[in-house]
């Protein structure tokens, strides 16, 4: 086990203007699960590989475990990877997969032995040691894979989208079975995915990373509730958070957003901290959990409500989305309202939005100005 | 109605095939029907099947002849120089498909352009050359041709059989611990077995039978290769046919004694990719 930390790290690739990987400052602490999530191509796979050693360091420096690593070979670097692809040698079987990498480390054979059977055990891969990869399916494969990288005992896991190959069903078992695994080896671990719920419930942190920046890095759950910009409100969330723009003005002691004709109060905003945003155009966020259906004689009730008319509807069994158009506001509008909505393509209804709960953003930078 | 036709489809092209098979295979094993028969035979009846198998021809042709000669001759020249194509080329095409490094794909194109040119337009310079270096009259001048003009094939197939081969395995082998040479050794060889062997089987097959350049490389007696062997043998039973037809027979053995040992692998070599 051991701590990672990236100091500026940054990666060019020859012949290329952009950075791939754009002055990383991240430390992993030991025994860590730090997922870096990010759409694709943001850069998220080639951070993973300059940790591993497969890619070189452009700018800065890499430490693990206080030790300088930018110039130290992948195999001395006491790092294991599982790749989306499994990466399992399709000539040898199961057995002689878990045992490769402990080989060439001249563990003795009896050793070799011992652990490859611990490991089989572990991951339920006892019968199958005989079997070449292509004999596997895909879930039995992806535990070689795994397999493979907890019978090294490395210092640190790196997971590049290990459960994009699998199906629904499996990648939901995949992903509790690395979460415990994770608390059984206590193992510090560095996943790479684009896909928000494993990070959301893998991660003790997620990193979120764009055009190769990274953007945020935190708890999952604080992530979600404070987005540092529009791309992450954007990005985790499903649907996405409501963007729009409105025009923020003093109310009283405090601040309101204007749509058009409608001044909606934001009593929950630091209005002495937002002065610089006043009579100015921001952006302003709301999740689509957080705007409610009403009816429509309760509608004098909250002050806050909108008419809305339905422009599809999708009903998921456990919840309803919908999207919405809204007059005072050109976005179209996604809402999230429970399994028993009755509403219906083209109906008109009435909305209601927590105001507490709303998100503010710079339209130049786009970065939160959010100050509760 | 659709049964009746697909069996009409299915005897369309047994009839195909079987014509393709008689047209392909005919000449073979009437040559070698003929191995087994004495010319007086072939004589009165070119196209029959042996009475009686005269067997003992191939002795006669082995040992009254200088057949054992040319056959080792051969043997060596085309086992070594197979060999060495084989290792040099695959280390080559493992690089070129495996390594990022500038002027790899003009590397690439170079070796691969050398295809469109016929070999005989270099016959004068290797003539030369080897004259130049002792070289020529000599087994290892002729392996050193042979090895020079079967590398560029030899390096196409297998490239583009091993830059298929996912570079995950590699990142793999590299985070296990093993060198670049290890990961040739350890993964593509094995993994790219099927594509060496149709190369193995290909070049074995051309080398085998060249003639060419050999007629011109190789001026003593005792060093022909069998291909020049065979030819020898022409001139010295002009009027047996049927002892001409022995010769040819023993030379085409080791050819199917390799096909059958590498042939299955030679068909998963080409038809890798065509199925998921």
């Amino acid at each position: 086990m051991a701590a990672v930390k990236l100091e500026n790290v940054s990666k060019r690739y020859p012949g290329s203007q952009e950075l791939a990987v754009d002055a990383f400052n991240l430390e992993i602490a030991d025994g860590e699960f730090l997922v870096l999530l990010g759409p694709s191509g943001c850069g998220k796979s080639t951070a993973l590989r300059m940790i591993a050693g497969l890619e070189s360091i452009t700018t800065g420096t890499l430490y693990i475990d206080g030790q300088i690593m930018n110039h130290m070979p992948a195999k001395d670097r006491d790092i294991a990877m599982v790749f989306q692809s499994y990466a399992l040698y399709p000539h040898m079987n199961v057995a002689n997969n878990l045992a490769f990498g402990l080989r060439r480390r001249k563990v003795p054979r009896d050793k070799i032995a011992r652990r490859v059977e611990n490991v089989a055990d572990m991951l339920g891969l006892g019968p199958f040691l005989g079997r070449k990869p292509h004999a596997l399916s895909g879930g039995q494969r992806q535990r070689v894979a795994l397999g493979r990288a907890i019978v090294r005992d490395p210092k640190v896991f790196l997971f590049d989208e290990p459960l994009s190959n699998l199906d629904a069903a499996l990648r939901v078992s995949t992903r509790n079975e690395l979460v415990k695994l994770h608390q059984r080896l206590g193992a510090t671990m560095i996943y790479v995915t684009h896909d928000q719920v494993e990070a959301m419930t893998m991660g003790q942190r997620i990193c979120i990373i764009n055009n190769g920046k990274l953007v945020q890095l935190g708890v999952p759950l604080q992530v979600y509730r404070e987005p540092a910009d529009t791309f992450v409100a954007k990005f985790l969330g499903n649907p996405p958070m409501n963007l729009f723009n409105a025009r923020l003005e003093a109310s009283g002691d405090g601040v309101a957003a204007r749509f058009g004709n409608r001044v909606i109060p934001l009593p929950a905003m630091d209005a002495a901290k937002l002065t610089a945003y006043m009579d100015r155009t921001v952006i302003v966020g709301i999740r689509p959990e957080d705007l409610s259906e009403i009816r429509s004689q309760d509608r004098h009730e909250h002050p806050n409500s909108f008419t809305a008319r339905v422009a599809a509807v999708e009903a998921l069994g456990a919840e309803t989305l919908l999207i919405l158009e809204i007059e005072e506001v050109e976005e179209i509008v996604r809402a999230r309202f429970d399994r028993d909505s009755t509403a219906r393509l083209g109906d008109e209804i009435c909305i209601n939005a927590d105001v507490d709960r709303v998100h503010l953003f710079d339209p130049e930078s786009s970065r939160s100005i959010t100050c509760r | 109605m659709s049964l009746i036709l697909r069996n009409w489809k299915r005897a369309l092209l047994m009839i195909i095939l079987s014509g393709y098979t008689a047209f392909a295979a005919g000449p073979f094993i009437w040559v070698s029907m003929m191995s087994l028969r004495t010319t007086p035979e072939i004589n009165d009846n070119p196209y029959t099947f042996p009475e009686a198998f005269h067997w003992e021809k191939y002795a006669v042709a082995w040992s009254e002849s200088d057949y054992s000669v040319y056959f080792w001759n051969s043997a060596m020249v085309t086992t070594i120089a197979v060999l060495a194509v084989t290792i040099i080329a695959s280390m080559t095409a493992h690089c070129l498909a495996r390594y990022r490094f500038p002027g790899n794909r003009l590397i690439f194109f170079i070796i691969f352009s050398t295809l469109i040119f016929p070999p005989q337009i270099v016959m004068i310079s290797l003539f030369q050359v080897l004259v130049k270096y002792g070289l020529f009259d000599t087994h290892l001048g002729l392996i050193l041709v042979y090895i020079a003009l079967q590398m560029p094939l030899t390096v196409f197939i297998l490239e583009g059989f091993f830059s298929r081969l996912p570079q995950d395995l590699y990142d793999a082998a590299k985070m296990d611990g093993y060198s670049n040479f290890e990961s040739y050794w350890r993964l593509t060889l094995p993994i790219g077995l099927p594509a060496i062997a149709t190369t193995v089987i290909l070049n074995f097959i051309h080398i085998w039978n060249e003639f060419l350049f050999a007629v011109v490389l190789i001026a003593s007696d005792e060093k022909r290769t069998l291909p020049l062997g065979i030819q020898k043998f022409y001139g010295d039973r002009l009027e047996d046919v049927g002892m001409i037809a022995t010769g040819v027979m023993i030379s085409v053995i080791p050819v199917i004694l390799i096909y059958i040992f590498f042939s299955e692998k030679m068909i998963q070599g080409m038809t890798a990719g065509a199925v998921k």
